[in-house]
């Protein structure tokens, strides 16, 4: 009877091993929502929202402060063990209004949040945008297991986020365009909508794949081949190397309906319609590409330039053969890129950004080295707590590259200086 | 459904190879019977239908065609017990899809596989065996009508196999019988069964 038991526990594991993924539903509060009644903010009135917040209620989930910092489309509030908050705002009558849901990165959990600033606690003034943030008062709740619910939630205005933090040019880079497909996130990596997406985690930058299509167009994707990790099943299956980029149109979506993006669209909408400073081209192929991408590059940085939107976009080198494609195109050593190997290659090819593997350290001495000579130097990819609160306080990068915005952003605007 | 099908299957044959080697060497069975035969070989061929389960999130089931002519070749080593171990090959089409995109584009798609199944089977009662097989396929798609035709193969590594087989001894030598088969191809998801016509020489 145990045998039994036991080949059917273990085909059981199996059968259940083998899901490709598991919807994570975000929490709405319904199509009635009172956001739907109010007026939009302004931009200062948004900004006078940012800050460090100490949590009055909620703080056996989300911590003892937090921080709050507004982005082109929402607010994002940041908490420093993975849980984040993505909300709206809106105000009606000198009350600001909020609705979203909150988010722990390291698992499914989320619920739904509604909260509101009062007219007497700091509502008036973000109406009025009078610049006095002291004194905010956030209340409201949110909801366990998906749901909208009624635990408290209280967090009460406590500084600002440091001038000097503020001033500094520190990228918090998001992996894959805001983060992967693993993470449940409600869109697909390396698409338009997750471009659109990311800064609402925090993300003022973004690291993108690119990969060339069998026609040498440069699309975004992570891995070789098309598959049901990534895409939703089709008639396409096999490298995408293979494929046309007619063919990767018509008969490729991406794992929440997305079509695959050319490089040429994603920095379109980068540069047109989003708030990023930031873009990392990881290049994925083995095979030359750099003819046909550090084109686009360039007429994208013009059109960045030409809008006055200060806007980095930056090639990346991460293997020897990627350098030797890199260097054979005229005038290399004035197109930016962004070296993965060691600082000599870095110098060689003249390479903006010096970007190690975080699992190398920190390397204040060639952070220092590379600041020296101007130029940057951005880690990746880093997820843990421990580890990027140790980045942050130890290290000297400009910038990280991560799957989780949220926890770079706590840590970094956190800081006094 | 699918999966319940798959778990229910091999439930049934995990279940029976458990208690596979309780008893001893069984005689009569017409592929170990071995009488005056040389070896512990041998070699099957069959060829029949096979069905695909269509699951495409982005093609309609009703759009794909599923039925098509498949072919198998086993080579076992049978020794005189319950079970016998085997290698197991084959040619199958998977899908075809035909659709009409826009105006200016149509298209075909086909995939076909071909499986190594590494095959464990056992010999329920005479004739009838029942096995099941872990392996690695190849798979092959082409498209034509959107640009130029394009061949592209992967490798899907994680793939398994139940078959339930009957075999019928035409001669000492020959036998002829039936197999119905259930195929998972894991790195596109894609499951598919078949009953073939098989025909075995011993060698």
């Amino acid at each position: 009877m145990k045998k039994y038991l036991f080949a059917l526990l273990c085909l059981a594991l199996l059968m259940a091993g083998c899901n490709k993924s598991k919807e994570v539903t975000v929490p709405s509060v319904g199509p009635n929502s009172i956001l739907n009644e109010t007026y939009p903010l302004s931009n200062p009135s948004r900004m006078m929202m940012d800050g460090i917040y100490t949590v009055n209620s909620g703080n056996d989930l989300f911590g003892d402060q937090v921080v709050i910092k507004w982005s082109r489309l929402k607010m994002t509030i940041m908490c420093s063990n993975g849980r984040y908050f993505v909300l709206e705002a809106g105000q009606l009558d000198s009350v600001v209004i909020l609705q979203g849901y909150w988010r722990y990165c390291y698992n499914d959990n989320t619920g739904a949040v509604a909260a509101y600033i009062g007219r007497e606690e700091g509502g008036a003034d973000i109406v009025n945008a009078s610049g006095r943030s002291q004194g905010i008062i956030i209340r409201g709740g949110y909801g366990l297991s998906g749901n909208v619910g009624n635990e408290p939630l209280q967090f009460t205005y406590l500084r600002p986020i440091s001038p000097a933090v503020l001033n500094k040019h520190f990228s918090i880079l998001a992996h894959r365009s805001g983060g992967r497909t693993s993470d449940h996130l409600p869109v697909s990596e390396n698409s338009i909508a997750m471009i659109n997406f990311t800064e609402g985690l925090g993300s003022t930058g973004i690291e993108i794949d690119v990969q060339l299509t069998a026609d040498g167009i440069p699309v975004l994707y992570h891995d070789a081949d098309l598959n049901i990790r990534l895409t939703q099943k089709g008639p396409l299956s096999g490298p995408i190397k293979d494929f046309t980029y007619a063919q990767l149109f018509y008969l490729v979506r991406l794992i929440h309906g997305e079509r695959l993006p050319t490089l040429r669209e994603a920095l379109l909408f980068t540069v047109d319609s989003t708030l990023l400073t930031d873009v990392y081209l990881d290049m994925k192929e083995k095979v030359p590409t750099m003819s046909a991408v550090i084109p686009i590059q360039k007429e994208m940085l013009q059109r960045a330039r030409d809008k006055g939107r200060e806007l980095n976009i930056y090639i990346g080198l991460p293997s020897a053969d990627a350098i030797t494609d890199f260097m054979n195109q005229p005038g290399y050593k004035d197109i930016p890129s962004l070296c993965e190997l060691t600082t000599d290659d870095v110098q060689t090819v003249n390479s903006h950004v010096w970007a190690p593997r975080w699992t190398e350290g920190t390397q204040n001495d060639l952070v220092a080295l590379m600041h020296s000579q101007g130029r940057i130097a951005w880690t990746w990819t880093l997820d843990d707590v421990d580890w990027i609160q140790q980045y942050i306080s130890d290290g000297h990068f400009d910038g990280i590259l991560t799957n989780y915005p949220f926890i770079v952003g706590y840590y970094h605007y956190m800081r006094e200086n | 459904m699918r999966k319940i099908v798959i778990t229910a299957l091999l439930c049934l044959m995990t279940s029976v190879t458990l208690l596979s080697q309780v008893k001893d060497t069984i005689p009569g069975s017409p592929l170990t019977d071995h009488g005056s035969r040389l070896s512990h070989f041998t070699l099957a061929f069959g060829a029949g239908w096979s069905h695909y389960f269509a699951n495409m999130d982005l093609v309609p089931a009703r759009n794909v065609q599923k039925d098509f002519i498949g072919t198998s070749f086993r080579f076992m080593w049978e020794p005189e017990y319950r079970l016998s171990l085997g290698l197991e090959t084959g040619f199958y089409r998977i899908f075809r899809v035909d659709s009409t995109l826009t105006a200016e584009y149509s298209m075909k798609s086909r995939m076909n596989v071909v499986p190594l199944f590494l095959v464990i089977r056992m010999r329920i009662v005479d004739n009838f065996y029942l096995s099941i097989a872990p392996g690695l396929a190849l798979q092959y798609t082409k498209i034509t009508g959107i640009g130029p035709e394009i061949t592209s193969h992967q490798f899907s590594m994680a793939n398994f196999e139940a078959t339930a087989s009957y075999f019928y001894p035409i001669s000492k030598l020959f036998l002829a019988g039936g197999e119905a088969r259930l195929m998972y191809f894991g790195k596109t998801d894609d499951l598919m069964m078949s009953f073939n016509a098989v025909f075995a020489v011993k060698l």
